[in-house]
């Protein structure tokens, strides 16, 4: 048996995702809702918050999110909020899990995504 | 900081914080959504989505990476990698308090960086709901 094709969705962040998303989270780094604090630190502007690219991930590797027992990822490069994101994820065959990535264009955001489900 | 090198927060888990969080990650399952689904299934509100362990232990994370003690040089750190494994079978609901422990893990040097795991444990009345393992990825100052 063959292993399943990986497969390629696009997410696009909605409107306002950074302030929503640090509202939501708590996690209130000002470079990620605010142009001039992510500015100071050398970015172009406010960047994607990697654990809502990490949460993207997780919606698309679990039909079921309770289904999820485990769930493994490294960070790379930094997302914008203005542009699509395409989350790659390759099924086991098994059904138990599964392997993903995300990037914008060239730019990797997560990589190594490793996901153990229960049956 | 506890006297035994860990640093503790409590989260009062909502129906509102959970459809906030839900509504701006695009998670959709309705016993997140719907208070009625997740009684029917037996719960007493909506039950947090996995990922919501980014918000419910995130206190006990940011308590221990601006306390000097725990040395990480927070304005030199990213995040750098995350993992997360949850109880297969308690549930976080609205209503309940997480409390989380965190404590500094490994300590690892990449190149230029220096990656500090920072290791949390979730539960609510004292039943382990979730562990995450945050890396915090530190840019070295130059000669250390």
């Amino acid at each position: 048996m063959s292993r399943p094709e990986p497969q390629a969705t696009r997410v696009d962040p909605p409107a306002e995702v950074g302030r929503r998303y640090a509202d939501a989270s708590g996690d209130h780094n000002p470079i990620h809702v605010d142009a001039a604090a992510a500015r100071a630190v050398g970015l172009p502007g406010p960047i994607l918050h990697g654990m809502w690219t990490l949460a993207q991930a997780a919606n698309l590797v679990a039909d079921d999110p309770f289904a999820l027992e485990a769930i493994a990822v490294e960070f790379r490069g930094i997302g914008f909020p203005g542009e699509p994101v395409e989350v790659t994820v390759q099924r086991d065959e098994d059904g138990r899990g599964a392997t993903f990535a995300a990037a914008q264009g060239p730019r990797e955001l997560l990589r190594n995504g490793r996901a153990a489900l229960r049956p | 900081m506890a006297a035994d090198n860990t640093w503790v927060s409590t989260f009062a888990v909502t129906r509102e914080g959970v459809s906030a969080f839900c509504a701006a990650t695009g998670t959709t399952h309705p016993l997140c959504r719907d208070p009625a689904a997740a009684r029917a299934a037996g719960f007493a509100d909506v039950v947090a989505p996995p990922l919501f362990a980014a918000a419910y232990a995130l206190g006990a994370v940011n308590a221990l990476q601006h306390d000097p003690v725990a040395g990480i040089d927070a304005a030199r750190a990213v995040h750098g990698a995350q993992s997360f494994r949850w109880s297969p079978d308690e549930r976080v609901v609205a209503g309940d308090v997480v409390e989380t422990t965190a404590r500094v893990g490994a300590r690892t040097r990449r190149g230029t960086l220096e990656l500090v795991e920072i290791l949390t444990s979730s539960r609510v009345r004292e039943r382990w709901v979730c562990d995450g393992r945050w890396t915090a990825a530190v840019r070295r100052e130059a000669g250390s």
